[in-house]
């Protein structure tokens, strides 16, 4: 006998916004397409993973708690917000029909930004330190006199080392400092509104720094 | 500010307020959330994410204490020094209306 075949359901990929920049715009893309028959059912690093499902209007909330135990969740319920997915164990995102009365208290809506910008502090302090440390590094191996006082071997190695170590920390800097900035914005009360152009300006330069230092390394080394 | 601090100046905000009248007696998390949205013309909305943040910062606070809890659900109940602090907040309260009543219907305390 033949084994019926697995229907696989139909997914798509969307490319996030950034929690901390446009929370708002994400979630209204979220009511769209549930509206549409689309259901999000997973957040991979920077993709949201829709499935098919039928059309239904409901709303979305997201919530910022470190590792909540299962009473958050059941508490939440108990107010009409079901639990749609967590992102790492920090990030929930709930959904409700339209209507229901706000997951936050009056008020309240903001000190979310503040348990936000919170789990995002050590790690903004850390690649801004680890950032600052490898730029000094390669601004002092631009000097002459460490070029001519240390052996060639070395400085082809501190030149590697500090290409990979500010392509790093740049990189968790814009995934970490960048964030923690928006969530204190918004918990001393800034809106901030989406826009796509200030999106690609904030990435374009952060990633020309990166670049330009790499780049400079690179040239420098003569590679 | 940390959470003790947020609580340190003897006032508690609506929220609190809500949270610590609905746990005179032993309550789930939940149980207060059906409770707090049964509550007919409510002004103050109590969410359920605020809900959870305040019970924890009221337990901290000393405010509130954990007891015996079936599975998973925690069962909470407020502690003396709670209800010290919820006795003084109805007065205050009282005391705030009353002021209001009294200028609404054009009397003063030296009249």
């Amino acid at each position: 006998m033949r084994t019926p075949r697995k229907i696989l359901p139909i997914t798509r990929r969307e490319i996030g916004s950034g929690l901390a920049f446009a929370e708002e715009h994400d979630l209204q893309r979220l009511v769209r397409w549930a509206a549409e028959g689309w259901r999000l059912v997973q957040i991979r690093g920077l993709y949201m993973v829709l499935e098919q499902a039928p059309p239904e209007q409901c709303v979305f909330a997201i919530d910022y708690q470190a590792t909540p135990d299962p009473e958050y969740f059941e508490v939440c319920a108990a107010a009409g917000w079901t639990h749609v997915l967590s992102v790492e164990q920090h990030i929930h995102l709930f959904r409700a029909v339209p209507g229901t009365q706000s997951i936050f208290s009056a008020n309240d809506a903001i000190v979310k930004y503040e348990r936000a910008a919170r789990m995002f502090a050590k790690p903004a302090l850390w690649s801004s330190v680890v950032l600052v440390l490898s730029i000094c590094v390669v601004l002092l191996r631009g000097q002459p006199w460490v070029a001519a006082s240390v052996d060639r071997a070395v400085l082809t190695t501190i030149d590697w080392v500090s290409v990979l170590l500010v392509t790093l920390a740049g990189t968790l800097w814009v995934f970490t400092a960048l964030p923690w900035s928006a969530y204190r914005l918004r918990a001393s009360g800034y809106t901030l509104q989406w826009s796509r152009l200030a999106y690609i300006v904030v990435f374009a330069v952060c990633g020309a720094c990166i670049g330009y230092f790499v780049g400079a390394r690179v040239a420098g080394a003569g590679w | 500010m940390s959470r003790r601090a947020a609580l340190s100046n003897g006032e508690l905000n609506d929220s609190q307020f809500y949270i610590l009248a609905a746990l005179v007696v032993p309550r789930h998390g939940y149980a207060v959330m059906q409770l707090l949205m049964d509550v007919p013309d409510q002004i103050t909305h109590v969410g359920p994410a605020t809900l959870y943040t305040t019970l924890h910062q009221l337990v901290e606070a000393g405010l509130l204490e954990r007891c015996a809890s079936e599975g998973v659900s925690k069962v909470y109940v407020i502690t003396q020094e709670g209800r010290r602090r919820l006795v003084n907040e109805i007065a205050r309260k009282q005391a705030m209306v009353e002021f209001a009543q009294r200028a609404m219907e054009g009397r003063t305390h030296h009249e």
